[in-house]
């Protein structure tokens, strides 16, 4: 091996190194930067002025700004309770208890850089709007033909979706320990 | 056995000068262009209300769609800058970040106590803790204090549903963000 050739090699792997590892912590697959609790993620320093660099690296890459978690807290879904990711071709339901927040708002989001086609100009359900039992439970069908109760219509195209919950003014408890809230589960109902 | 502990230790500096790249150089630019791209969507000194989702999606991404949005890009290096806002009945709030991309401050409406907003933005140092607690009023007003003179406010709005729009936007179109009429009461 040449010593031009060896590097060559030598700097692309050292850069492959560097770029990769940052790369997954900055996506939230490496390190304790996120809470998971069944498909929803949840940044835990988002918005936070004592934020880590590579949480403050997250949202910056994406063109956000995040507000802090006593103001509002994201939390976000790109897969079912069984693990698959999130699509249109499919029909899910989400069961939830009352949210503990003010306010809260659930909506479809694109899952990558890609625009999504929608076909209602509803997106989102939140506090307001959504029909509960006399209890505060609530469920939301996700799914591209129109169904009864509270229904989330899924984008056109079959494209593969993530669904943001956004909690305002959350409770103190769960502000202090994120993993207390007990978020909705989304469940497969079947595809296409 | 030398020349591998020289090569090994040279790709960790470069694998290391690569990741601090990536995790904070790069990532601090992306931060900068979005608060500038969010300082140039409106005239300085001027409140706009962001009503057009698809301008509103290029110039900040991964807000919820039931949320109105109004932007008052700031120099405050003459004169510092007033805002006040009637607050609707549902949740509001607002907030102020420097060129840099840090949230300097944020209130919602539940925090101001009145169904009016007013606060003053004055350039310099908070020098005592009464200038320092925001929570105080003055003239009716509460005085907030940044090093930066230039910045954004960035107010939002609860949408409680699809009719309710244009009601939200035509509320946050009431709020006032413009030159002060006084000088800075502090800093």
């Amino acid at each position: 091996m040449t010593p031009i050739i060896r590097i060559t090699v030598f700097a692309l792997v050292g850069c492959a190194i560097g770029y990769f590892s940052a790369h997954y912590v900055i996506s939230g697959q490496l390190g304790d930067l996120t809470l998971q609790s069944g498909s929803w993620k949840l940044w835990k320093k988002a918005g936070h002025s004592d934020a880590d660099p590579y949480t403050k690296a997250h949202f910056s890459l994406r063109r956000e700004l995040p507000l802090s978690s006593f103001e509002q807290m994201t939390f976000s879904a790109d897969t079912d309770f069984n693990g698959g990711p999130l699509s249109s071709v499919c029909s899910y339901k989400l069961a939830s208890a009352p949210l503990p927040a003010r306010a809260w708002g659930m909506a479809i989001a694109p899952r990558g850089d890609a625009e999504l086609t929608y076909i209602s100009k509803r997106r989102s359900f939140n506090a307001n709007n959504i029909v509960r039992d006399p209890q505060g439970n609530f469920e939301i069908i996700l799914s591209d033909s129109a169904r009864p109760g509270n229904w989330l219509p899924l984008p056109a195209d079959g494209a593969e979706f993530k669904l943001m919950l956004t909690l305002i003014n959350a409770d103190r408890k769960v502000i202090e320990d994120p993993s207390s809230v007990q978020l909705p589960e989304i469940r497969l109902e079947g595809c296409r | 056995m030398r020349r591998f502990l020289f090569w090994s230790t040279a790709m960790v500096l470069l694998a290391a000068a690569t990741h601090i790249v990536t995790s904070v150089f790069f990532p601090r630019l992306e931060r900068e262009d979005t608060v500038a791209a969010l300082m140039s969507a409106s005239e300085t000194n001027t409140l706009t209300v962001l009503e057009d989702e698809t301008k509103l999606k290029e110039i900040l991404r991964g807000v919820p769609p039931d949320m109105a949005f109004a932007i008052c890009p700031y120099d405050i290096s003459e004169r510092p800058i007033a805002i006040s806002a009637p607050l609707p009945d549902t949740y509001w709030a607002v907030s102020i970040f420097e060129p840099s991309g840090r949230n300097i401050y944020t209130l919602n409406d539940t925090q101001v106590g009145t169904d009016q907003f007013a606060a003053l933005i004055v350039q310099g140092e908070a020098k005592t803790a009464a200038e320092e607690d925001t929570s105080q009023r003055q003239g009716g007003g509460i005085v907030i204090h940044t090093t930066q003179a230039q910045g954004v406010v960035v107010i939002r709005s609860l949408i409680p549903d699809l009719a309710s729009r244009k009601r939200a936007h035509a509320l946050l179109a009431q709020t006032e963000c413009k030159p002060s009429l006084t000088t800075a009461t502090a800093g």
